[in-house]
């Protein structure tokens, strides 16, 4: 080989290695591209203002009362049409409309019968995609279903290992109709979920206060976008959230300060991934992110519009918030 | 990793006992000496206790559940407890003692009312058990042994409670009332009940009525078991029906209220009747089912092995002659729904001591039938 040869394929190499020097520089520019917008599609900053009409804690308005002797639960149909209030002590649920008009009631006092309609001490209540209206009786160790004018369908019958009991308190649903009760069995406070069919299909937690055992499991939901289970731990002061596969995620309101706890009662999350619990020693509303980072509360101790004495049950519909004033004797709507 | 069974194997005299602790020299633990040596008798320790280990592991994971449910806001307290802040707030208490709210009956409702916080729905009258399955495939709650305030289970309504959260007349004088028969006052749970537990059985006070002196309840299931009437097990107490957990000291309790009803059975006071003060006589209490107290004016023929009355056994040994009568044979605690009818119809306004209206005296049963489950009629 001469050595213009030589120069030749030396300048060649020298141009294939500048070439791929700009094939690197552009898969790396191409790479940095990628990931910030990665980065910028899973660290999106949350709108504050997702909820249309208002920016941060919603406002009071109005409030029904309906002759409610320890009202309990709250819940609306899948169109926000109606509302049902579970009436405790009277052995009820009592049905509104959106405007706060009775619209009648179901329930009343249990016979003797297991399979006919009734109750001992409804708790809480949830309604399904198809508005089935589902009602949780710790005493009577029942879930009664109804259609959505309260005609009694069934009761609810777990479909689980032989020799199955439980002690239900909080129901809820998710997006497949798949229904999630805390229950209170003594020495088994867990979170149960069934299909449709009734068949259980995951438990976990138990009785204790460490991570992911509960005490006295009131409130449950999930939320809908990312599938995570919040529960209201009573009796521990907190909520626990678990992911879908009842592992679990965090640990709300235990931090002091305006994100405490006291008394946990109910959970509801909005349409924005706004997780709303009651907090029936707090006389309050606290709001957390999905990832339990604190938003704000409302509410105050008191009589007035707008004060609570011991909430207990909580629904969102939409820009609603129905919240269950249980010494006050009426559910309260906040609007957003 | 060491392989320490080859080791062990190897080294027939190798023992870390307190009999032979030496190594033998010459087997293959000589050429490890220092921390190498002692790391290795770590080794040999953990495998030649591994069974105790295994056991030890497995007696915790059995018992942590139960060491865990220490969730109760009644306690116990330390140093470092969060409990306080369940029920008091330092700055911005809502009563003087700086509960989240005016009263403490709201408070103790909002667990003890629907069993959304605790087993024992005291309002229901009720121990919500839901391992306990009846014959229509509900189930069957246990009857609290103090009764319910508003009713007894799902059955009936209440005919007579001891009234809490309003104004009620208390029978008898009262170190509550100073000594005035028939006196107005308004009870709280926590007249009865300390909420940050104690020596008492039943979390109750030590000094009802604000006694000069404690006054000790004890039972022989602790403080926190045996609520309700089903709870025990026949196979252990050999008893069916109302459960032996009463020792010692609930008619001193109930006295310290209605003092003059501990009083001898001979005595004269004012009932706060038509009869002014007078010689007044009543059924003892403390009464040993053999013979009677030694103040006893009279003394009646018992059968009271028979009896399904709750009683105070004093000596832990059984249902036996030397148990005794107490306040709560035969009254319950919180309410009852016994029906008194007929002679047993009592309306209290007629001795002057309570307002108009037909009540039970928190009486167990209907009528007077608690009278022939210990005496002899016929």
């Amino acid at each position: 080989m001469s050595i213009v040869d030589k120069e030749i394929e030396k300048e060649a190499l020298k141009a294939r290695k500048k070439k791929i020097k700009i094939l690197l520089g552009l898969v790396g520019l191409l790479a940095v591209i990628i990931a910030v917008v990665l980065f910028l599609i899973f660290n999106k900053k949350p709108v504050i203002n997702i909820i249309p009409g208002r920016v941060g804690p919603p406002a009071y308005t109005e409030s029904i009362y309906g002759d409610f002797n320890w009202p309990l639960g709250v819940a609306t149909s899948p169109d926000g049409g109606k509302i049902y209030v579970v009436d405790s002590n009277n052995r009820k649920v009592k049905m509104f409309d959106r405007n706060g008009n009775a619209q009648g009631d179901f329930g009343g006092e249990a016979k003797s019968s297991s399979k006919q309609p009734g109750f001992s001490n409804p708790l809480y209540i949830a309604v399904n995609s198809k508005g089935q209206v589902y009602v949780s009786d710790r005493t009577m160790s029942m879930v009664s279903i109804f259609d959505g004018n309260g005609k009694f369908i069934e009761r609810f019958t777990p479909r689980a290992e032989p020799g199955f009991s439980w002690s239900p308190l909080g129901v809820a649903f998710d997006d497949k109709d798949n229904l999630y009760v805390t229950d209170a069995t003594k020495g088994k406070h867990r979170v149960l979920i069934f299909d449709r069919n009734g068949y259980l299909k995951l438990q976990f937690g138990r009785e204790g206060i460490g991570n992911g055992e509960f005490s006295f499991p009131n409130g449950i939901a999930v939320d809908k976008k990312t599938g995570r289970i919040f529960v209201a731990d009573s009796n521990n002061a907190r909520v626990q959230s678990f992911d879908k596969k009842g592992k679990y995620i965090a640990t709300i309101g235990q931090a002091k300060g305006k994100s405490q706890l006291s008394h946990p009662l109910s959970i509801a999350i909005s349409d924005s991934g706004r997780v709303h619990v009651t907090d029936a020693f707090g006389h309050n509303v606290q709001v957390y992110d999905t990832n339990g980072k604190f938003l704000y509360n409302f509410g105050t101790f008191g009589v007035k519009e707008g004060q609570f004495m011991f909430p207990t049950g909580i629904a969102i519909n939409g820009n609603r918030v129905y919240v269950v004033d249980r010494e006050n004797k009426r559910v309260q709507i906040w609007e957003y | 990793m060491i392989d320490v069974r080859r080791h062990q194997t190897r080294t027939e005299t190798l023992r870390f006992s307190s009999e032979a602790r030496t190594v033998k020299k010459n087997t293959t633990f000589k050429e490890f000496n220092g921390m190498t040596r002692t790391l290795r008798r770590v080794f040999c320790v953990i495998y030649r206790r591994t069974p105790l280990i295994a056991v030890l592991t497995l007696a915790f994971i059995t018992f942590t559940p139960t060491l865990a449910k220490a969730a109760s806001p009644h306690g116990p307290f330390s140093s470092s407890t969060d409990k306080c802040s369940t029920c008091h707030r330092l700055h911005t208490g809502l009563s003087h003692k700086l509960l989240p709210q005016e009263t403490s009956l709201a408070l103790c409702q909002s667990c003890h009312t629907k069993g959304t916080g605790a087993d024992t729905a005291v309002m229901q009258g009720i121990y919500i058990d839901a391992q306990n399955p009846d014959q229509s495939g509900g189930v069957d709650n246990g009857i609290l042994l103090g009764g319910g305030f508003d009713r007894i289970g799902d059955a009936s309504e209440t005919t007579g409670r001891h009234q809490v959260g309003v104004a009620g007349t208390l029978p008898g004088s009262s170190a509550l009332a100073t000594d005035n028969p028939g006196a107005v006052i308004t009870l709280t749970c926590l007249s009865c009940h300390t909420p940050h537990q104690g020596p008492n059985y039943r979390i109750l006070r030590r000094r009802p009525g604000d006694v000069a002196e404690d006054v000790a309840v004890q039972s022989w299931v602790g403080n926190y078991e045996q609520y309700c009437e089903y709870d025990f097990d026949p196979v252990t107490t050999g008893v069916q029906g109302y459960t032996d957990n009463y020792k010692s000291g609930i008619a001193s309790w109930c006295g310290s209220c209605h003092t003059t009803y501990l009083t001898r059975v001979e005595d004269s006071y004012d009932a706060g009747d038509k009869y002014g003060k007078s010689t007044r006589y009543r059924h003892g209490v403390d009464v040993d089912l053999a013979g009677g107290r030694p103040d006893a004016v009279t003394k009646v023929i018992y059968q009271p092995m028979n009896t399904d009355l709750p009683l105070e056994d004093l000596t832990g040994n059984g249902r036996t002659p030397d148990d005794e009568l107490t306040c709560l044979s035969c009254h319950r605690a919180h309410g009852t729904d016994a029906q008194m009818t007929g002679w047993a119809e009592f309306d209290p306004a007629e001795r002057g001591i309570l307002p108009a209206g037909k009540d039970s005296m928190l009486l167990r049963q209907n009528d007077r039938t608690m009278c022939i489950k210990c005496h002899r009629v016929l």
